[in-house]
């Protein structure tokens, strides 16, 4: 009987249903809050701060959604028009060239935050190494012209602001990524259905048709799975910024340790992209030393809560969590050390 | 037994591929709406508007593929990755509140008094002060001229600007904040510029009402740099201007 393993497979799968159902009340009291209709007074100041909320939520998301969408495009056309090999041949074997190649690769491939994840997602499954993929996804956000540009013309040339964000990230994707590689069981540490099978996408999908037809079909599969990390993200990233001031954070302190920690903060509240946060480091310039601006302009493209969400499609729990492990006190080291040297 | 196991993962892998073509066609429609009456500069920078219309259609088209697919089960028991009711509720999160919750600007609520007018070093305005005439200057400008002018050359400048009313928790009862906001690419970026008004009926207006503040201005000592205030200053309630924010 074929039907035994079915019956298994599915078990699971209805506890997680029932479950499931929970997140439709925060969404109901979401839309309750922000209607205003039928609320009781003590809730009624409450309205305007939950639709500012959603302004705010309706922003990141519309703002990165065409992002995610090239990504997700570019993705599936590699998932269709691009062989095993030919990704498999361009990358290095060798764990410490595979991540140096990877955290430059966004030079040539620029993409921002949003679209980083599903190439990361695609090259990965296409069998490049893990190396590569996690250097590319750290660094690709701030390694790639635009990004450079701005930062430039935020900055006014200052070299140690320029230089500095683009020597850091290249430093700590590289070296996050090499750790990453020297673990056990490479495999484990890819989301499901991201390991590299011969033939086939992550999806399991029958083999699409190599046609516009086929990256379209395998748009929508790929646009759904990232949507709904990007959309509980801009969602926390809204109820932060809604309900925790900057000026509080702001106000922790700006000792050469605390302020490296409160612009770190701060990056992962405002989850705004790395092409325009150069121009927010500079209108906290006059108050944060070099090392706390650097680390906000550093760890902002790697982990906020809208892309490291995101990062669970590609990568499992196990390995977004230690990466986020890896990159906070490396970021913070980073920007104490410039704080003290640098006067 | 293997019947029903078979008409189950029919049915449901079909009802997956109905649901999810609706939410990305909704959502295509949604951003094409928002785009249609104007509510987008509300979310985002303008410069982008282009781009979410493109990637309007494009939800429109893949949505489309998806709804296509409930008709030949056959390209889809090939399995999409397994969502639950979670997922749904997510993706369902910014049709629902995008749609059934009035539009409205980053306004007062989200004012964060200590970081009103924070310098922006460095970050030119497009006319900075270049204008000679100050009653053609924005919020902006003005937040520009509080760190660049000296007092004696900002006294007695005429003022005419349009913002929303806020007022401050530690602000005498005879003045309000004139507020707009400025964006670099979406709301969230957002930072608010602002000039204190003196005006006798302060407390008559309530928060984030749009005005047209003319007066002239009048500089005073201040928490760092002077502070620029308007005085006899006339309030006018207008509509709330297409583009609520500013784009320095």
């Amino acid at each position: 009987m074929r039907t035994e393993p079915i019956i298994a497979a599915h078990a699971p799968r209805k506890v997680h249903l029932e479950l499931g159902w929970l997140l439709y009340l925060p969404l109901l009291l979401l839309l309750w809050l922000g209607s205003g209709r039928a609320l009781p007074a003590v809730f009624a100041p409450l309205t305007p701060r939950i639709q500012g909320l959603i302004t705010i939520f309706l922003g990141i998301f519309i703002e990165a959604l065409p992002f995610v969408l090239a990504g997700v495009l570019v993705s599936s056309a590699i998932a269709i028009f691009v062989s095993d090999r030919v990704i498999q041949r361009l990358a290095p074997k060798q764990a410490f060239g595979s991540a140096l190649v990877g955290s430059l690769l966004g030079l040539a491939f620029p993409v921002c935050e949003c679209g980083t994840v599903p190439t990361t997602r695609r090259l990965l499954h296409k069998g490049a190494p893990l190396p590569f993929g996690v250097a590319f996804l750290l660094a690709a956000p701030v390694i790639n012209p635009i990004v450079i540009a701005s930062t430039f013309v935020a900055f006014n040339g200052d070299w140690l602001m320029v230089g500095g964000r683009i020597g850091l990230t290249l430093l700590i994707a590289v070296n996050v990524a090499l750790v990453l590689s020297w673990l056990p069981r490479p495999d484990s540490l890819l989301a499901k259905g991201v390991a590299h099978t011969e033939g086939g996408c992550a999806c399991q999908h029958q083999a699409h048709p190599r046609s516009m037809i086929g990256v379209l079909r395998h748009s929508a599969e790929e646009l759904l799975e990232m949507s709904r990390w990007l959309i509980l993200g801009a969602l926390l990233a809204a109820t932060l910024q809604t309900f925790v001031p900057q000026s509080t954070l702001l106000r922790i302190g700006s000792g050469d340790v605390v302020s490296v920690l409160v612009l770190m903060a701060l990056a992962v509240v405002l989850s705004v992209c790395s092409t325009v946060d150069a121009f927010l480091a500079l209108a906290l310039s006059a108050t944060f030393g070099p090392g706390a601006l650097l680390a906000f302009l550093v760890f902002g493209p790697m982990i906020d809560v809208k892309s490291t969400l995101m990062f669970l499609t590609t990568l499992s729990p196990r390995a977004v969590a230690l990466i986020v492990a890896l990159v906070v006190p490396l970021v913070l080291a980073a920007g104490i050390s410039i704080n003290i040297v640098v006067r | 037994m293997a019947t029903i196991q078979a008409y189950e993962s029919h049915s449901a892998t079909n009802w997956r591929a109905a649901i999810e073509g609706c939410l990305l066609v909704g959502l295509g429609a949604m951003l094409l709406r928002k785009t249609w009456d104007g509510q987008l500069a509300l979310y985002i920078h303008p410069r982008y508007i282009g781009l979410i219309l493109v990637t309007a259609i494009a939800l429109l088209v893949i949505g489309a593929f998806r709804l296509w697919l409930v008709g030949s089960d056959a390209a889809v028991n090939g399995g999409q990755a397994r969502r639950g009711n979670a997922v749904y509720a997510l993706l369902l999160a910014p049709l629902l509140l995008g749609v059934l919750i009035p539009a409205k600007p980053a306004g007062s609520a989200l004012v964060d008094p200590a970081q009103l007018n924070v310098a922006r070093r460095g970050y030119t305005p497009r006319s900075a002060l270049a204008d000679a005439d100050s009653a053609k200057w924005t919020l902006f400008e003005w937040m520009f001229a509080r760190y660049t002018l000296k007092p004696e050359e900002a006294q007695g400048k005429p003022v005419d600007v349009i913002g929303f009313v806020y007022h401050g928790p530690e602000q005498a009862a005879d003045e309000f904040y004139v507020v707009r906001y400025t964006l670099a690419c979406c709301v969230a970026d957002r930072s608010g510029v602002s000039l204190p008004v003196k005006f006798a009926n302060a407390n008559t207006l309530p928060d984030d009402t749009w005005v047209q503040v003319t007066g002239t201005i009048e500089s005073r000592p201040g928490n760092g740099a002077q502070e620029l205030v308007v005085i006899n200053s006339q309030v006018t309630p207008v509509a709330q201007p297409a583009e609520p924010y500013l784009y320095p």
